[in-house]
């Protein structure tokens, strides 16, 4: 029964959950993105290119 | 350390010790002391998840890293975002729904019970290690720089570790966990203001970070895709998800601290907690490292951190080449200082150029300290790395921040070692304890799991109180975990990804793949950091292959 239930669960899609959760994280996706481009921009703007 | 240090320090820690156990002293089932009786909200499950990974090696480590070697550990953490997210969808929602303990229990659910005892076993076996290197760690330091005796540090911090998480069961790990997390923030925010304000009054934060970026202290990110640089864009995005997802997914000491959320709901936005705020923490602690650099830019530094270290050799035969270096150490600080005294040092490019050259000599000069000091006293550590911000705190903090600080890394190491132990107890009994012995009384397991508890700590103890007797100990731990973490967290994806296989060919998979990781590592052909990534793909291609070999043998022997 408890196997039925396992395979079940991998089974169904679960990205079927609700949107909101979804927008959660697509959010979190979007701010990792947004962190790595923060970053690079420090580091742009405080590292030294000498003539 | 002064008596308002002393104070400061044992009243934070005991507060916050007989606050967990006061809160949390009464358990009527395993429910409530394993899993906190499910009450936990988001932002609990969050910190406490944040606790778990932030060890005192963490708050002692990470700066020293950012002073030698600039701030680009920071992409290692990239991929953890993506991990939490696909626990969150994959992973969690499963645990939930089947209600288990441990996560090893699930897959005696979606395979077969020698899964589940296999699996079980590596985790009791790494984490067991780990336990006493988490404690060791931090004592070895601690006790180097403030005198204390090694052994007795480690036996306190370890009772009073065994005291809470014994009593308190999960919930007083959680909270305890949370107030830790709070002191950590504290700490290490009063830290960094303080140093801000200690840097000469011409040198604001914009000018401290020019300063650091001169130094190549800022360089983040790195885009190569050269094999030799340890942490690239790349490599974080990649080994950094692989490490994460094991390590969140499948290790018990973090799936203990989200099982313990008040739902599915919670657990899950505990979990994103951590991808939100994970990145940032890291920042901040690897910004303070550049800020301890800038901060020695001005003030002198002494060429090597670890204080025994430089009484031992002067001390030595080797005393006068020692002194000659720091004499020169000396020289070469006050040439930079003069430069970077002067009023157009950041406009005047050739200034710069002088500035720089001037620091690779200092940057020499600590390697040929370093290499002095490992010739004189092979058994001493000549890695200094992680004793400078503790050096920072002890002489320039003030009185009482000093405690506080000290607070910070010893909760940081109470706070892992609690969940460890809090981990290997349920994992001792849900499945091997309660699967050999199913239909006892609630109160029996409950003090059954205290006696897990009792036990794996004396173990961790034990282990940290001889750690002085293997060298590189850490190493050696950090590997067995490379070692170990790869088949599991292969045995966990074929569960959740790959339907049609099932617990015999996983079963065989994962041990042939164990056999052939622990060959790779005796071999020697690849660093250690990689067998995590190569045991997990070996577990998923051989299950499946077996797998696809048993269904044509099946089918043939019924036709």
């Amino acid at each position: 029964m408890q196997k039925k239930l396992v395979n079940n669960e991998i089974g169904k899609n679960s990205f079927k959950l609700k949107v909101e959760r979804n927008k959660i994280y697509i959010f979190l996706l979007l701010l990792n993105i947004i962190y790595i481009l923060f970053f690079y921009f420090i580091m742009k703007k405080y590292s030294y290119v000498f003539n | 350390m002064s008596l308002i240090d002393w104070l400061v320090l044992c009243s934070t820690l005991l507060f916050i010790i007989t606050y967990g156990v006061y809160k949390n002293r009464r358990h009527k089932n395993i429910k409530d002391y394993l899993k906190g009786g499910n009450k936990s909200s988001w932002w609990t499950v969050g910190l406490s998840v944040m606790a778990t990974q932030a060890s005192a090696i963490t708050f002692l480590s990470t700066p020293g890293q950012a002073y030698f070697e600039g701030m680009g550990f920071i992409q290692f953490y990239f991929g953890l975002p993506l991990a939490m997210i696909i626990i969150c969808v994959f992973f969690l929602p499963i645990y939930k729904k089947l209600k288990v303990y441990t996560a090893y229990e699930f897959l005696e659910n979606r395979f077969n019970l020698k899964t589940r005892i296999l699996t079980a076993s590596l985790f009791l076996i790494q984490r067991g290690l780990a336990a006493g290197i988490t404690i060791y760690a931090p004592a070895i330091i601690l006790s180097v720089i403030l005198g204390w005796n090694l052994k007795i540090m480690v036996i306190v911090i370890g009772l009073l570790v065994i005291f809470y998480t014994l009593f308190g069961g999960t919930q007083a790990v959680n909270l305890t966990q949370k107030q830790q997390m709070f002191i950590i923030f504290l700490g290490m925010t009063v830290a960094f203001i303080f140093l801000n304000k200690s840097l000469p009054e011409e040198i604001n934060f914009s000018r401290a970070l020019n300063i650091a970026g001169l130094n190549g202290k800022l360089n983040l990110i790195d885009v190569s895709i050269d094999p030799k640089n340890r942490y690239t864009l790349w490599s974080g995005l990649t080994g950094g998800l692989f490490l994460a997802l094991s390590y969140f997914g499948t290790d018990q000491s973090q799936v203990q601290r989200y099982l313990s959320g008040k739902s599915l709901i919670e657990s899950q936005k505990g979990l994103i907690m951590n991808g939100f705020l994970k990145i940032p923490m890291q920042f901040f602690i690897l910004l303070t490292g550049v800020m301890v650099f800038v901060f020695f830019q001005f003030e002198k530094s002494p060429i090597h951190f670890n204080p025994k270290a430089i009484e031992l050799i002067k001390n030595s035969e080797f005393k006068t080449d020692f002194l000659k270096l720091e004499n020169d150490n000396i020289e070469l600080h006050n040439k930079k200082l003069s430069f970077l005294n002067k009023e157009n040092f950041f406009q005047n490019d050739i200034f710069k150029k002088e500035y720089l050259l001037l620091q690779e000599e200092e940057r020499q000069n600590r390697i040929k300290a370093k290499a002095l000091i490992k010739k004189a006293l092979p058994s001493i550590e000549s890695n200094d790395k992680d004793y400078v911000f503790i050096f920072y705190i002890l002489k320039y903090l003030p009185t009482g921040l000093i405690g506080l600080l000290i607070a910070v890394i010893l909760s940081a190491a109470m706070s892992s070692t609690a969940s460890e132990l809090n981990a290997l107890a349920t994992t001792s009994l849900i499945d091997f304890y309660k699967r050999g012995y199913p239909n006892l009384s609630e109160k029996h397991y409950v003090n059954i799991a205290k006696g897990f508890v009792l036990f794996w700590g004396l173990i961790a103890i034990l282990f940290a109180a001889v750690g002085n007797l293997f060298e590189n100990l850490i190493e050696y731990v950090n590997i067995i975990g490379s070692i170990f973490y790869g088949t599991v967290l292969g045995v966990f994806l074929t569960a959740f990804f790959i339907k049609y296989v099932n617990g015999k060919a996983i079963f065989i998979g994962a041990i042939l793949s164990q056999i052939i990781v622990i060959s790779i590592y005796y071999i020697d052909i690849i660093g250690y950091l990689w067998l995590n990534l190569i045991g997990a793909t070996i577990t998923i291609i051989f299950s499946t292959i077996l797998e696809l070999l048993f269904s044509i043998n099946h089918v043939n022997s019924r036709n």
